[in-house]
């Protein structure tokens, strides 16, 4: 009988110990997890509507080399024009299978100002053509949103285009 | 004077003509071209005397999608060359941009994965530009009878860049089997995300 009390308390006792361990764990992992917000196409044209912000929707993926190179402007317009009504998304169209091994990676380094999202579409036919139906599926692709005003580039833009293209759009 | 209005003429004229790539169209018919193969013999459609049609792919060496693709496009032509359909690869970006796509980097790829079509260099991308190819890997199905070739397919090889889904849609080799029954492919274009085309004054 004294053995067992005393066997069940150790057993409590260890299970205890396991139990903080894995608190401590899922404290530690929380920290670390990254957590990336998807989107589908019509969750972002429902966030541009009853808005008279511009919206600058940019689709990139890590594996694309000129979607990389431009992604810095992008966090350069924004903070030039923070005191406009002016709203960046950076709409990432990475693989599934890369967002652990590439896409997450990428965000940590590069510290994005501006919001970033992962798409979420299984039909790539009709998302393109709901972007814009001129849309080859070329990446990397821009679209200006401000309430019924749509433009939409399928093209790599420089600082210095990108901030015309913004002026023109804003009028 | 008369020169800085001509530069001035040019100048216009190059920023409209990157700004209006248009894709051809299923029905068009294809253009035709003689470009360089990675063995320095000039292919054009009429080097196969045999061919039914002809799978054209606007590729590259540099990106990834086309990259991801690369396998099933050597499968492609070993599946349908027999049958009368060859695959004929054209490298579409300009290699002063891209300098992972020059002449010599194709004829290196080529070996390493043991292309057995041809891969073509378009130099000044006027074949690219004719096509109106937009992304890689794009595809151009044609179909040959008699002196006609005509465009009957354009888009993706199929809906699954990193070829794991188990619900696939294979648009291509559906699109063969439609011309080889007589038939009209359906659907005739597809889109699928790909790396922008690098093309000179874009």
């Amino acid at each position: 009988m004294a053995f067992c009390i005393l066997f069940e308390k150790k057993v409590i006792m260890k299970s205890k110990k396991v139990l903080y361990t894995i608190m401590l764990l899922f404290f530690f992992s929380a920290l670390n997890a990254q957590h990336i917000t998807t989107t589908t196409i019509d969750q972002l044209y429902k966030r541009t509507t009853k808005s008279d912000t511009t919206f600058i929707i940019n689709f990139w993926a890590t594996w694309c080399a000129p979607c990389v190179e431009e992604l810095p402007g992008f966090e350069k317009l924004s903070e030039a024009y923070k005191t406009d009504r002016i709203k960046v998304l950076l709409v990432s169209l990475d693989y599934t299978s890369q967002i652990e091994k590439a896409l997450k990676p990428f965000i940590k380094k590069q510290n994005f100002q501006n919001e970033v999202l992962l798409l979420r579409e299984d039909d790539q036919q009709a998302f393109i053509d709901k972007v814009d139906s001129s849309w080859s599926g070329a990446l990397p692709a821009t679209i200006f949103i401000r309430q019924d005003k749509k433009a939409f580039f399928e093209k790599t833009f420089t600082y210095v285009e990108l901030v015309n293209t913004y002026k023109n759009f804003k009028q | 004077m008369k020169q800085l209005f001509f530069a001035l003429i040019a100048f216009v004229a190059a920023g409209t003509v990157s700004a209006q790539i248009t894709t051809i169209t299923p029905g068009a018919s294809a253009p035709t071209f003689a470009l360089k193969n990675i063995d320095n013999k000039t292919v054009s459609f009429t080097d196969y005397p045999s061919a039914k049609g002809y799978i054209v792919v606007f590729t590259c060496n540099t990106c990834p999608v086309a990259k991801a693709y690369e396998d099933r496009i050597i499968t492609l032509h070993t599946k349908y060359a027999p049958l009368g359909f060859p695959v004929i690869a054209i490298n579409s970006n300009d290699p002063s941009l891209s300098t992972g796509d020059t002449f010599e980097q194709m004829q290196q790829r080529a070996k390493e994965k043991n292309f057995s079509f041809a891969y073509l260099y378009d130099e000044g991308q006027n074949t690219t530009n004719a096509y109106g190819a937009r992304n890689t890997p794009h595809i151009f199905l044609v179909r040959h009878s008699s002196e006609t070739n005509t465009i009957v397919y354009t888009g993706a090889i199929d809906n699954d860049p990193e070829n794991n889904k188990s619900d696939k849609e294979n648009f291509l080799e559906k699109a063969i089997s439609a011309v080889m029954q007589d038939k009209t492919p359906e659907p005739a274009v597809t889109k699928a995300i790909g790396c922008s085309i690098k093309r000179k004054g874009s």
